[in-house]
């Protein structure tokens, strides 16, 4: 029922807009005000500042029925209703917000508030950065080409509002800062992962809503590094374009994690349009994940009778060892090669000469079955950490063993 | 931050400020300016062209006296959203009400008749006749206050405060040698020794500067307004404004009649309008043309001051902001005083003189209570809240208003006995 | 019009009614200076009979 056609505005752009009731001019858009929910701000209502000193209008944001690149319309009649002023400790960009002095984290000035970007998402208003880019100021004084000057030729100075604190209790007029939760010197990189922290706090809209204002090249670092819950919402949500854009300039592999965990019928669709050459590497890698863990495996790893004491083992170890893959687990077998236990390494320097190996062993042994994947094998190693996890048939017979460090190469993330 | 950030940071703010009290002036200054009004002017003529620069001192101490007293008013208002009238009736009952409304009422209209009588004399020396300048000026209050808006009353009243400024150019005109203005007018001195006549001018400054009528009109129009306590520090800075503003045209008032009329006994600003008009054409216009501003001024805001007030006791609705079908009680009495004061002017062989001497009687009877009532209001604590007096508030304010009653009080004796003082 | 003048004498009876009582509490010191106030008022009129006394004769 609303209709914006802009998605995204600067505050300064869209004050002193005319208002109209239906068709009545009613006056100009003089300030919003905004509530804070968790850590994007969103639009609740607008204030209308008549002329003549009639009062002005508190109108709310869900009786807007058009943002155009003129004028604001809303769905309301009688103006008579909505004569009042803001409610007391309301926020109000405008007064509140513009021209503030911007803090970072140790209170160090960074900068004056020049100007706030809004961006419009799911049929709600969002605050999502604050911008103290010379040139927005010049083209609030109306300095238009000098402001397109200044913007070729210097760096946009503008920094997300998930790092702005929560805004203080009696901010007003003349009181208050807008403080960032970063530092001074880090504003303008700040850590993909501490990034995607936040996002991964916000909700939804409000999350795409800032996501979408992060340069490409931050918003592909951050995007690898954010949970995959949270990666499959972000990209089923945006453009198909962005995500391909965003996914092209990750490497091959990091790629191949994020579209793994995206529906088929969308990873294909992404697929088709990143470059032809990394989108052959990518599915090729895409394609392992699938194969089965057989090929993973490994003969060279040591089994041993659970008779065997723990000194005898010791003391020959260097010769069971040698040319093994993985050295930090026994197996402890029969004859018919079932898979009776583990012993860690550790455990064995630390116990008793004397013991046997039967005695040592967990007998509850974690294994993989020889038609699972690749992939289902990264996760069971996410899950346990352990180094390297035996393949087991039916009858619990060892049939080899798959190593971390094998599939490490392959598989770069496994955090 | 570098510097020109942090310079824009500080004009951004200073700039929101002036904005924000753009929005709250009005009551402030045009209650103060209005307090120059004909009566006003004539005293000021007079003390320049009596003693020159030479209490020029005196004037500007009339600026912290002038706005402590109208500042509480500003306090009362705002944190009850009730005129005065019915604050000294809730206040003190219906004995004190109904003195102070009576009085109001008396002294509002003699006052008006006042005004009548500086406008048409200022008018007379344009050659236009007293009849045309009474209808004239009728009309246009009739047009100023129909429109039905608070907001249009009070930026039309702003205008004429503004007019008021003409004594400014009209001083610098008469080329008054400063160092001189500064030497004798800003030592404090009492020329010829403390005698009888000088202390008649200096209770009649005072006198003019402190009226009954603008308490009740600037505590009204703060409630006509809608300020709220929020508001509270902007309409004392707006009080404040029009006290150095209202004091600075008295001084300019007295620079330019000290300068051409030094040493002249004057009786009325019209008079000394025409003399002025002798040695320089264009300053007596200014003087004429600034007299009938004040005039006008005074009686847009006298007439008001008293249809407020019995729009506050009788609850009939008192606002501007209604139409007059909604307040016809209202504007039917600001058309009456406004009326009758204007034809009392036009009476052949009225008793003109003697209505202005009485004015300055009757308003020492209202003038005491008022302001004893004001102090007493602004200290009670259940009311007030944290806008209560605070007690060094309460000591300049007392001392103010003790002086004023008694300086009032003696010259309100002195006109009914003007022996008393000229020995 | 006699209709009208009982409405005011009605209207100024309400009035005399709903203020009846003064709402400020009555101190020492307000009931000093409203003490003080009528002395001076008192005074004042006398003056103005005196001089209203002179000027007949």
């Amino acid at each position: 029922m609303i209709a914006v056609l802009e998605h995204k505005f600067f505050l300064s752009e869209i004050l002193g807009r005319k208002v109209f009731l239906k068709n009545q001019r009613i006056g100009r858009l003089s300030d919003l005000v905004i509530i804070e929910t968790g850590k994007v701000p969103e639009v609740s209502h607008l204030v209308v500042g008549r002329s003549y000193g009639y009062p002005s209008l508190l109108l709310p944001w869900d009786k807007v029925s058009l943002i155009s690149n003129t004028e604001i319309v809303f769905d309301i009649v009688e103006p008579y209703d909505y004569e009042r002023p803001p409610p007391e400790g309301s926020i109000l960009l405008k007064d509140h917000i513009l021209d503030k002095k911007i803090l970072d984290m140790d209170d160090h000035e960074v900068e004056v508030v020049y100007d706030v970007k809004l961006v419009y998402q799911s049929g709600k208003l969002y605050v999502s950065e604050v911008d103290f880019s010379r040139h927005r100021l010049l083209r609030r004084m109306g300095l238009k080409k000098l402001a397109n000057w200044m913007a070729d030729h210097s760096e946009d100075a503008t920094v997300s509002w998930m790092y702005v604190q929560t805004l203080p209790e009696h901010i007003g007029t003349f009181k208050g800062h807008v403080k960032l939760s970063v530092l001074k010197e880090n504003i303008r990189d700040i850590h993909p992962v501490d990034l995607a922290d936040i996002l991964e706090e916000l909700d939804g809209d409000q999350r795409l809503a800032v996501f979408n204002e992060i340069d490409p090249e931050h918003a592909s670092d951050t995007l690898e590094e954010v949970e995959p819950r949270v990666q499959r919402e972000l990209i089923n949500a945006m453009k198909k374009e962005r995500a391909a854009q965003l996914i092209n300039a990750m490497s091959p592999a990091q790629a191949a994690d994020i579209l793994a965990i995206l529906p088929t019928a969308e990873a294909d669709e992404i697929l088709m349009l990143i470059d032809k050459e990394s989108a052959t590497k990518v599915q090729k890698i895409i394609d392992q994940h699938d194969e089965n863990i057989m090929l993973f495996t490994t003969q060279k790893y040591m089994k041993m009778p659970a008779a065997m004491p723990a000194k005898d083992f010791m003391a020959d170890y260097r010769k069971f060892a040698r040319g093994m893959d993985v050295i930090m687990y026994v197996y402890v077998s029969d004859g018919n090669d079932t898979l009776q236990g583990v012993v860690d390494l550790r455990e064995l320097l630390a116990a008793e000469p004397e013991r046997t190996l039967g005695e040592i062993m967990m007998d509850n042994v974690i294994s993989l079955n020889p038609d699972e994947s690749l992939s289902d094998a990264v996760e069971i190693f996410c899950r346990y950490s352990f180094r390297a996890i035996p393949v087991t048939d039916s009858e619990e017979r060892l049939l080899g063993v798959v190593s971390y460090h094998d599939i490490k190469g392959i598989k770069p993330r496994l955090d | 931050m570098n510097f020109f950030s942090k310079l824009y940071y500080r004009f951004r703010k200073m700039w929101k400020a002036i904005r924000l009290y753009l929005i709250i002036a009005g009551p402030g200054i045009v209650v103060m300016v209005a307090d120059n009004d004909a009566g006003g002017i004539t005293t000021y003529a007079a003390t320049g062209a009596k003693y020159g620069y030479s209490l020029i001192w005196f004037l500007l101490i009339l600026i912290p006296v002038a706005y402590y007293v109208q500042e509480m008013t500003v306090r009362l208002g705002a944190v009850t959203k009730r005129g005065h009238a019915e604050a000294i009736f809730d206040g003190f009952g219906a004995f004190w009400g109904w003195f102070s409304l009576i009085d109001l009422m008396i002294v509002d209209w003699l006052t008006l008749v006042t005004e009548f009588i500086g406008m048409t004399s200022a008018l007379a020396i344009f050659g236009v006749p007293p009849w045309l300048t009474v209808l004239g000026v009728c009309a246009l209050l009739a047009v100023i206050v129909l429109n039905g808006r608070y907001w249009t009353w009070e930026k039309i009243a702003l205008l004429f405060c503004a007019l008021n400024l003409i004594y400014i150019p009209g001083a610098f005109m008469v080329h008054p040698s400063v160092s001189d203005i500064f030497r004798e007018g800003f030592v404090p001195n009492f020329p010829g020794g403390m005698n009888g006549e000088l202390f008649f001018f200096l209770m009649a400054n005072i006198g003019t500067t402190i009226a009954p009528w603008m308490l009740f009109f600037q505590q009204s129009a703060v409630v006509d307004k809608g300020m709220l306590e929020k508001d509270i520090p902007w309409g004392k800075f707006d009080t404040l404004l029009g006290s150095a503003l209202t004091i600075l045209v008295a001084v300019f008032i007295v620079i330019v009649t000290g300068t051409v009329l030094k040493g002249v006994d004057i009786d009325s600003a019209s008079q000394a309008a025409e003399l002025l008009m002798k040695s320089n054409h264009w300053v007596g216009t200014f003087m004429a043309i600034g007299l009938f501003d004040a005039g006008l001024l005074g009686a847009i805001c006298i007439s008001l001051a008293s249809s407020w007030a019995f729009g506050e006791i009788f609850g009939w609705a008192h606002s501007l902001n209604q139409k007059i079908k909604e307040a016809r009680w209202f504007y039917a009495s600001y058309f009456f005083t406004l009326i009758t004061a204007g034809l009392v002017v036009l009476i052949p062989g009225a008793p003109l003189i003697l209505i202005t001497l009485f004015v300055q009687v009757i308003a020492v009877t209202l003038l005491p209570a008022a302001l004893v009532f004001l102090i007493l209001l602004l200290n009670d604590r259940r009311t007030m809240g944290e806008y209560c007096n605070k007690p060094w508030q309460n000591w300049v304010g007392g001392f103010i208003v003790l002086s004023i009653v008694v300086l009032s009080s003696l010259y309100g004796i002195s006109v009914m006995f003007p022996s008393l003082f000229q020995s | 019009m006699s209709n009208s003048l009982m409405r005011l004498v009605r209207k100024i009876g309400e009035i005399n009614h709903r203020y009846r009582t003064p709402r400020i509490a009555m101190s020492s010191g307000v009931k000093i200076s409203l003490m003080a106030l009528r002395f001076y008022l008192l005074f004042l009129v006398s003056v103005m009979v005196y001089k209203f006394v002179l000027l007949l004769k």
